[in-house]
Formats: C-alpha cells, structure tokens, sequence
C-alpha cells in the first residue's frame, strides 16, 4: 500500500470520493428534506424527533457504503475474474491479495470520510442528543418476581452515577384474576421512587428519573398484584449522568458503519476468484442492502443508538460487530491462500 | 423494432385525461403514497415493532404515525395508536398534577391526530368521531383528577361538539347510542396494540355509556355482555356463550379465547 497517492490505496480512495460524493450529498439533502417534511405530532417531541429520524440518516449511510464499495470493485480489476488488466496487476504488485487489501482500505476510508461528515451534518440538525452509557446490571439470580417471593438484586459493576431506571419485564400468566403488579425498587437499600410503579402487560415499559446517585446494587420487590415478572440480564436498564458529546458518537457510527461494507468487499473478494464482474458487483450490493436496510448488520442498531442518546462504547452494538468482522477476516484469509488464477 | 404507437396513444390520453380532470395535490400525494408504500412499509413496520421493544411510548406513537401516513384511510390503526398513546402513562409520577398534565398533553395530542384523520376517512369518519367523543372520558377513568382538569379547560364543550359535529355529518338519531356498541371494536384495537388496561378502560366506558340507549331492555342486555366480557379480560371463569352468539363482539374474539 503506498500512501503517496499512486498505489491503489491512494487511487481508489480519489476514484471513491470523487464517484460518491454527490450521490451521498443528494442522499443526505433527501433525507432532511423528508424528515422535515412529516415531523412527528408530539407532547414532548425533542426526543422522539430524534429517534425517529433513523431512515433518514440510514439512507446516506447506505448510499455512501454501497457507492464506495461497487466504486472500488469496479475500478480495481484484480478484484473479479476475467477483467482486462487483471493479469497485468496482479503481476506488478505482487503480494497475496494482489493489491486488492489495499483497495479495500481505500473504498473504507473513503466511506469514512463521506459518513463522518454527513452523520456530523444530519445528527446534529436531527436533534441527536448528548449521550449517557445504558448499564445493564447482573442479576445475582434469575427468577419470578411475585408478592412473597424474595425480591431480585441485581449488581453493577463499579457503581456508576445514573440518573435514570428503565424496567421492561416479561409477564407471565396471571396468578387469579389480573391485578397489575406493583413494584418497589431500592438502591442500596435506599428507596429511588415513591411513584407508582406497576406492570402489567409483557415487555411493558417502567421509566423513572431519580437524584444522581452511585448504585452498586438494586434490590426490586413485588408488593402487590397477580401477574408474574421476570426480569433477565437487558430488562433493567440503567442510564448514567454523565453526558457524552453526540459528535464522538457521531464518529463510533461512523466507523461501526464500515463493518458491513468490510464484509460485503471481502466476500467479493472471494467470490471474485472465480466470478466475473457483474456477479461480484450484485454480491456486493446485495450483502450491504440486506445487512444495512434489512438490519442484519450492527449499523442500524448503533444509528438507533446515536439518536436515541445511548454512548455507544457501554451498548451491546460493538460485540454485534464481531460476527460480520469474523466473517470479513476469514473471507480474507481464504482469499489470500486461494490466488486468483490457481484454478488454471 | 417494436412500434411506436401505442405508446403515444397512451400519453396523449394519459394528457387528455390529466387536461380534463385535472389531478390535485391530494392526489399526487396519494399515488406518491401508493408508489412508496411496498417499498418502505415493511422497513417502518420493523422499526415500529423495534420501537415497541426498545424505545418508549413517544418513540412508538411516532413510528405509528410514519405508517400513518402511508395509510392515511386505515381507520383502525388511526384509533389504535392514538388512544394506546393517549392512555400510557410515560413516566410513573408521585405528583397528581404532573401525571394530570402529562395526561391532558397526551390526550391533546392524540385527539388532534384523530381530527386530522378524518380528512381521508371517507364513510368511516364516523368511528374517529365517536373516539374522539369517548377518548377524554376513557383518559379521565385512567388518571384521577383529569376529569375536573379537562373541564377547566372546555372539555365538555370540546366533547359535545364532536358529537354534534357527528351528528351533523351522519344525521340519525343513532349517533349518541353509537358509542357503547363502538366498545367492543375500539376495545379490540387497543388489545391489538398490547395495552390491556387501555381496552378495559374503553369497555368500562362504553357500559356507562349503555345508558344512553333508549331501549332500556336491549341496554341492559349489552351492559351484561360488556361486563362479562370486562371479567374475562380480568381472567375470572366466566360463561361466555351470549358473548361468542353475538356478531358485535367479533374483533374482541381472538383475546378472549
């Protein structure tokens, strides 16, 4: 790979830019234009405004990753079987991948690049809001909570200062007549809410701030009611105080949003040993529309993320990167000990 | 080479017909919508399920209204979503006048859909109206205290207008006895949309409001059916014969099984 611009790093990442920009920008105007044409009709809109807004993001992220990507693959010709000029590079420069690693980190940063701007333009005008770290607490024990039954403790790792308790419980079957089921929770052993807290329907949503406080253990008690909950690791959640600045996690979209497009390239790759052009184009594109718009891959999640206000190095989004990452590595490794022409 | 005639015969009539009845914005909306609708609602029906799983009601009431507008005629899920986010409580609240304001703003802003709604509703106008006659009633059983907050700030003129604005736009004298045999339906839309409490709120309403039958016998009848139908909600044991008899009660079926 030579930096200096007249390798294929350097090549592909100005043939990318130059290819994608637009089509990106138009994407990034149309997804403002239609998030601001139907803004949602709300008692309290700010927050949600942002949540919403995900498709209009999406839509230049999955312009920029499927521009980038088929810029590359057509551009490079080592990168499919058949292509004129293939030979002749795959010659000159020498190594296991022909070239074609260095292509892919060109059509990355170019991405990198596209995304970083247009996530810092459209977030911020979005309304995204600052981030706080989502902790999930671990259950010392997994079980029903019922009035009678011992209350359920959960524990969290160096008792991070939180300002907010989300509960979403499963309910089971009513135990008699449905009588919703009434709640008490205490951190460390101090009482965090005097409000109602009562649950009722499966996956039901219990929301409550409290002043800022350090908790090392929450301890959660059925007073009353008939209907069983279970509360496994994930449906209690607690949000942190400290904010983090939106455009840092802006940035961790940003690259969590080459993941899929590092697969999909690799694949390609491999694919490309025997396939010719047009099949390795639709491999590509077709990876990325099922792992970006059919939410597959991470990016959708950590888009969510970002507008909701959820600081993404504490969210499960970056261990959800790991299967595509494993994938890319191992499509990689065969490409470089399957070299193109072996078949002949 | 194929000819190409026909394909001017069709766009001079295709401009004959747009020169004769000239399409409205309302119009181009609607194909817009038509064209868009395969494409992206199975993404917002994704997001809408992932909202309901992983976001709050906000979040879900907005999601909802991203398919709203591809489905601008879909009555039911105009009643549904709005009253679900109308009767869930966002936040727990120690405080009677914060859960009180929190409910007015709610109401508010789900009443306000609805009477937007009813623009593309067509004959089925009349089941928005009815919600948005019965929805302050149902949101005052919910939260103690709203009742006499809404009447401070006209809700019972706001409530009888949309009843004459009913009656107005379908003239019988059926109108204000409506509302209790629209129970069942709107019942089934909130238990379709997961909020039980919601749905027995709305059967609650709709057997005070089974006095406004002038039939005192068929009245009391349907009062009996609500009832049991409240208490198998509640999962008490209870004969359910009249009830599945009875084609009124149909939507409610499946969740009472």
């Amino acid at each position: 790979m030579r930096i200096g611009g007249r390798g294929p790093f350097g090549l592909v990442l100005r043939r990318c830019l130059a290819a994608v920009w637009l089509p990106t920008l138009l994407a990034a105007l149309a997804g403002l234009v239609l998030q601001r044409a139907a803004p949602p009709q709300l008692a309290d809109a700010a927050a949600a405004t942002a949540a919403v807004s995900s498709p209009w993001l999406m839509l230049p992220l999955l312009v920029a990753a499927i521009g980038a990507a088929v810029t590359a693959v057509r551009f490079w010709p080592p990168f499919a079987a058949q292509r004129p000029g293939a030979e002749t590079l795959r010659r000159l420069q020498r190594g296991p991948l022909a070239g074609n690693g260095a292509t892919i980190a060109g059509a990355l940063t170019a991405q990198l690049a596209l995304t970083s701007l247009v996530l810092g333009a459209l977030a911020g005008s979005f309304g995204a809001p600052a981030a706080r770290a989502h902790v999930e607490p671990r259950p010392a024990r997994e079980g029903l909570l019922l009035p009678g039954t011992a209350p359920l403790t959960f524990t969290a790792a160096d008792g991070p200062v939180c300002r907010t308790l989300l509960l979403r419980p499963h309910a089971g079957l009513p135990d008699g007549p449905i009588t919703a089921t009434r709640l008490e929770v205490r951190a460390d052993g101090e009482l965090l809410t005097t409000a109602p807290l009562a649950c009722v329907e499966d996956r039901q949503l219990l929301r409550f701030d409290f002043a800022p406080r350090s908790v090392h253990e929450l301890t959660i008690t059925a007073t009353a009611g008939t209907v069983p909950l279970w509360l496994p690791r994930g449906a209690v959640v607690l949000v942190g105080d400290a904010e983090r600045p939106w455009p840092l996690n802006a940035a961790l979209v940003a690259l969590i949003g080459l993941v899929p497009t590092f697969a999909a390239l690799a694949l390609a790759l491999l694919g490309g040993r025997v396939a010719a052009l047009p099949t390795v184009t639709t491999v590509v594109v077709a990876i990325l529309f099922v792992s970006i718009a059919g939410e597959l891959g991470p990016l959708p999640a950590a888009v969510r993320a970002l507008l909701r206000g959820q600081w993404l190095p504490a969210s499960p989004v970056f261990p959800a990167s790991i299967p595509s990452l494993l994938v890319g590595s191992l499509a990689m490794i065969l490409s470089m000990s399957w070299p193109a022409g072996s078949r002949r | 080479m194929m000819s190409r005639v026909p394909p001017i015969v069709a766009a001079c009539a295709g401009l004959g017909a747009a020169a004769l009845v000239p399409p409205t914005p309302d119009v181009g909306r609607e194909v817009a919508a038509w064209a868009a609708r395969p494409a992206v609602l199975p993404f917002a029906w994704g997001a809408f399920t992932e909202a309901r799983d992983a976001g709050d009601g906000d979040e879900v009431f907005a999601r909802g209204q991203q398919i709203l507008r591809l489905l601008p005629t879909w009555t039911d899920g105009h009643q549904a979503f709005a009253c679900d986010y109308a009767l869930r409580e966002r936040q727990p609240a120690a405080d009677a006048e914060a859960r009180q304001l929190d409910a007015e703003r709610r109401l508010q802003v789900a009443m306000s859909w609805l009477d937007a709604a009813r623009a593309t509703a067509g004959r089925r106008e009349i089941d928005l109206l009815q919600t948005l006659v019965m929805l302050p009633e149902i949101a005052a059983r919910q939260t103690p205290g709203l009742h006499e907050r809404l009447a401070r700030h006209g809700g019972a003129e706001r409530t009888d207008r949309w009843l004459a604005e009913a009656e107005r736009r379908f003239p019988t004298a059926a109108v204000r006895e409506m509302r209790t045999f629209f129970g069942p339906r709107l019942a089934a839309n909130m238990l379709t949309a997961g909020n039980r409490d919601g749905a027995l709120l709305v059967l609650d309403t709709a057997i005070t409001r089974s006095a406004d039958v002038r039939d005192r016998a068929l009245a009391d009848e349907w009062a009996m059916r609500l009832r049991e139908v409240v208490r198998a909600l509640r999962g008490e044991t209870v004969d359910l014969t009249a009830v599945h008899a009875d084609p009124r009660f149909a939507p409610l079926l499946p969740f009472l099984r």
